[in-house]
C-alpha cells in the first residue's frame, strides 16, 4: 500500500467526522454520537453499498490494516485517558446511594445480557465459542455505560453540580472499572481456552504485573506529579516518558493474553489523581487523540460493520430485543436502584437514563469481543446498532425527564475546580 | 436511608440477579450451538472431468483459499475468491452444509450463466479428521447442463483470532 492511500483515508476519515459531529451537534446530540455514525457511513453499511468502486478505492482492503494499526494506537491512548479521569473517591463520597445504584446498574443488564444469551447462542454464534463466554461477554456489552460521553452530556447541560450529576458520575466510573474488570476475566479464558495456554499462567502474570504498577509505576507516575506540582508544567520528556509508559503497560497486557486495551486503562487508573495534574495531561494528550485518532477508529469499527448482514425479519427481531433488553436493563436496572437507594423518581429516571448511553466505550469492548472470536460479524453489527440507538436516545430523553429548567433550580454549589474537572473528563473524549 | 434497608435492598437487589446469573449459566451449559464453519477454506477438486465445459474457466479461476465463510448461528455468508470476491448465502443445519443462489437469486439461466460466479452451489458434510475441520461434498453450477457436479473436499485453513466468523 502506498503512503498517499493513507493519508487520504485519513483526511477523509476525518472529514466526514467533523461534518457529522457538527451536523449532531445541531440537533443536540454529543459529538461522539456524529462520529459513530460517520465512521458507519464510511463503511460498507453506506459508501460500500452506493458506491462500491469510490469505497474500495479510498479504502483497498490491503490498506485497513495499516488504518486500524493508528486507530488502535488513538483507542490506547483514549483508554489511558478514561483510567486517567476516574477518580475512585467519587464513589466515596456519595455513599450508600451510589454503591447500591452503580453495583445494581451493573448487575441487571448483565443478568439480563446472559439471559438474552440462552435465546441467541443456538441462534447467532457457533460451537467454537462456549457458552460461558459467550453469555459474560453479552452481559458485560449490556452492562458498560460512556463515562466521557456522560460526563459531557452533564457538563454540556450544567449538571454537573446537581446531585443526579454527581450520582451518574460515581456510578458511571464504578460501572466502567468492573465492565473492564469483567471482560478482562472473559478474555483471558476465551483466550486461554483458544491458545492452549493454562489459565493459571495467565492470571499468575496478571497478578504479578498488577504487583509491579502498582507498587513499582505508582511511585514513578508520582515523580511527575511532584514535578507538576513544583513547576506547574511537565517538560515535553516527561510527558514522552507517561505515553512510553502507557504503551509499555499496553504490550505488557497484550503478551499476557489479555488485550492492550487493559494495559493503557490500568495505566490511567493507577495515575496520581490530583485534578490540575489530571486536567494537564487531559489538555496535553486529548487533541490529537480526539481530533486524529479517535475518528479513525469510528471509521475502522464502520468498516468492519455492515448493516446489511442483518438480514430478513427474524435478524431485525433479534437486533430489536438485543436494544430492547438493553435499555430495560441498563435504564431499567439503574433508575429502580436510585429509586430504592432513596432517590426521587425523576431523579432516578434521569440517573437511568444517563446510565443507558453506552458511546465508545461499547464500540471498544464490541471490537475486542469480534477480535476474540466471541461474538459473531451480524451480533457484532446488532450490537453496534444497539450502542448506537442507546446513545443517540440519551440527551432527547433526559431533557424530557430532567428539564433543564430543573437543572438551573437544583445546581448547588461546586467549585469552580470541581467543575473544570468534570468538564476536562467529558472534553478528552468528545 | 437506614442501614437495615440498605442491606435488605443490596439482597434483593444484586444477591437474587447473582444467583440468577449462575442459573443462567449453569442452564446455558445444555445449548447445542451449530457446528463452527467460519473462516478461510482450500479446496481440492478433480476439474478434469469438466474438460470443454463452459464453466471449467470459472471453477479454475478462483484462487486458494477457494472460500471464506462468514458464520452467525446457521446463517451463513460465502464469498468466493474470485477476482470479484463474489458473496453468496447459505446454511448449516446440524453438520449438512449449503450455498447457493437460491430459488430467486439465479441469473438469467441459459448457457450464459454457466460462467458466472453467483450460481455455484456447493452441499457439503462438516467433519473432522486429525482435530481439523473438514469439508466434503459436491460443488455445482446451477441450471448448467454441462457442467456435472464435481466432488470436493475443503480443509479450512488456521486463522487468526476472529477472523471468518
Amino acid at each position: 500500500m502506498d503512503l498517499g492511500t493513507l493519508i487520504l483515508q485519513i483526511g477523509v476519515v476525518i472529514a466526514v467526522s467533523r461534518v457529522v459531529a457538527i451536523l449532531f451537534q445541531k440537533i443536540q446530540q454529543p459529538k461522539v454520537m456524529g462520529e459513530m455514525v460517520a465512521g458507519i457511513m464510511l463503511g460498507p453499511s453506506l459508501l460500500g453499498w452506493v458506491a462500491p468502486h469510490l469505497s474500495v478505492s479510498i479504502f483497498p482492503s490491503a490498506s485497513l490494516g495499516y488504518l486500524n494499526s493508528l486507530s488502535q494506537v488513538g483507542v490506547v491512548i483514549y483508554m489511558f485517558l478514561i483510567g486517567l479521569a476516574l477518580n475512585p473517591k467519587s464513589l466515596r463520597e456519595h455513599g450508600h446511594t451510589a454503591v447500591l445504584s452503580s453495583h445494581v446498574s451493573i448487575i441487571v443488564p448483565f443478568v439480563l445480557g446472559s439471559a438474552l444469551a440462552l435465546f441467541l447462542y443456538p441462534r447467532l454464534s457457533d460451537d467454537s465459542v462456549s457458552f460461558t463466554g459467550f453469555a459474560l461477554f453479552m452481559g458485560a456489552a449490556m452492562s458498560i455505560t460512556a463515562f466521557p460521553v456522560l460526563a459531557r452530556i452533564l457538563s454540556d447541560r450544567g449538571m454537573v453540580g446537581t446531585r443526579l450529576g454527581a450520582l451518574s458520575i460515581a456510578c458511571a466510573a464504578v460501572d466502567d472499572a468492573t465492565g473492564w474488570c469483567i471482560l478482562a476475566y472473559i478474555v483471558v479464558v476465551v483466550r486461554a481456552h483458544g491458545t492452549g495456554t493454562p489459565l493459571w499462567v495467565t492470571l499468575g502474570g496478571l497478578v504479578v504485573f498488577l504487583l509491579v504498577m502498582v507498587y513499582g509505576g505508582r511511585p514513578l507516575l508520582r515523580g511527575f506529579e511532584a514535578v507538576y506540582r513544583k513547576k506547574g508544567r511537565l517538560s515535553e520528556s516527561a510527558l514522552s516518558l507517561i505515553v512510553v509508559f502507557v504503551l509499555l503497560s499496553a504490550v505488557a497486557t497484550e503478551h499476557l493474553g489479555l488485550h492492550l486495551l487493559f494495559g493503557s486503562f490500568l495505566a490511567g487508573v493507577i495515575m496520581p489523581k490530583d485534578k490540575r495534574f489530571v486536567r494537564y495531561i487531559l489538555d496535553k494528550l486529548e487533541t490529537p487523540t480526539v481530533v486524529i485518532l479517535l475518528p479513525l477508529y469510528f471509521a475502522f469499527t464502520g468498516l468492519r460493520t455492515s448493516v446489511r448482514v442483518i438480514t430478513g425479519g427474524p435478524m431485525w427481531l433479534f437486533c430489536g430485543i438485543i436494544v430492547l433488553v438493553a435499555i430495560a436493563g441498563k435504564l431499567g436496572g439503574s433508575m429502580i436502584a436510585a429509586r430504592a437507594a432513596g432517590a426521587r423518581w425523576r431523579e432516578a429516571a434521569g440517573l437511568g437514563i444517563l446510565m443507558n448511553a453506552r458511546g465508545l466505550m461499547e464500540l471498544v469492548i464490541l471490537n475486542v469481543g469480534l477480535d476474540i472470536g466471541v461474538i459473531s460479524p451480524s451480533l457484532y453489527a446488532m450490537m453496534v446498532v444497539m450502542a448506537l440507538v442507546t446513545t443517540f436516545m440519551t440527551t432527547p430523553l433526559l431533557e424530557w425527564a430532567y428539564p433543564l429548567r430543573l437543572v438551573r433550580e437544583e445546581t448547588v454549589e461546586v467549585s469552580r475546580e470541581e467543575a473544570d474537572y468534570e468538564t476536562a473528563v467529558g472534553r478528552a473524549a468528545l | 436511608m437506614p442501614k437495615q434497608k440498605l442491606i435488605l435492598a443490596y439482597l434483593s437487589l444484586v444477591g437474587i440477579p447473582v444467583l440468577a446469573l449462575l442459573g443462567i449459566l449453569r442452564r446455558g451449559q445444555r445449548l447445542t450451538p451449530p457446528v463452527s464453519v467460519g473462516g478461510a477454506w482450500n479446496l481440492e477438486a478433480d476439474f478434469s472431468a469438466l474438460a470443454g465445459a463452459p464453466c471449467r474457466d470459472l471453477l479454475l479461476s478462483v484462487k486458494q483459499p477457494f472460500l471464506s465463510i462468514a458464520q452467525s448461528g446457521p446463517s451463513l455468508a460465502f464469498t468466493i475468491n474470485d477476482s470479484r470476491r463474489t458473496t453468496l448465502t447459505g446454511t448449516i443445519q446440524k453438520t449438512s452444509l449449503s450455498m447457493g443462489p437460491g430459488p430467486s437469486g439465479t441469473p438469467d439461466g441459459g448457457i450464459g450463466s454457466c460462467a458466472d460466479p453467483r450460481v455455484i452451489h456447493l452441499v457439503a458434510e462438516v467433519g473432522k479428521e486429525a482435530e481439523q475441520r473438514i469439508l466434503t461434498g459436491t460443488l455445482s453450477i446451477v441450471d448448467c447442463a454441462d457442467c456435472k457436479p464435481i466432488p470436493f473436499r475443503a480443509t479450512r485453513q488456521r486463522s487468526r483470532e476472529g477472523e471468518g466468523r
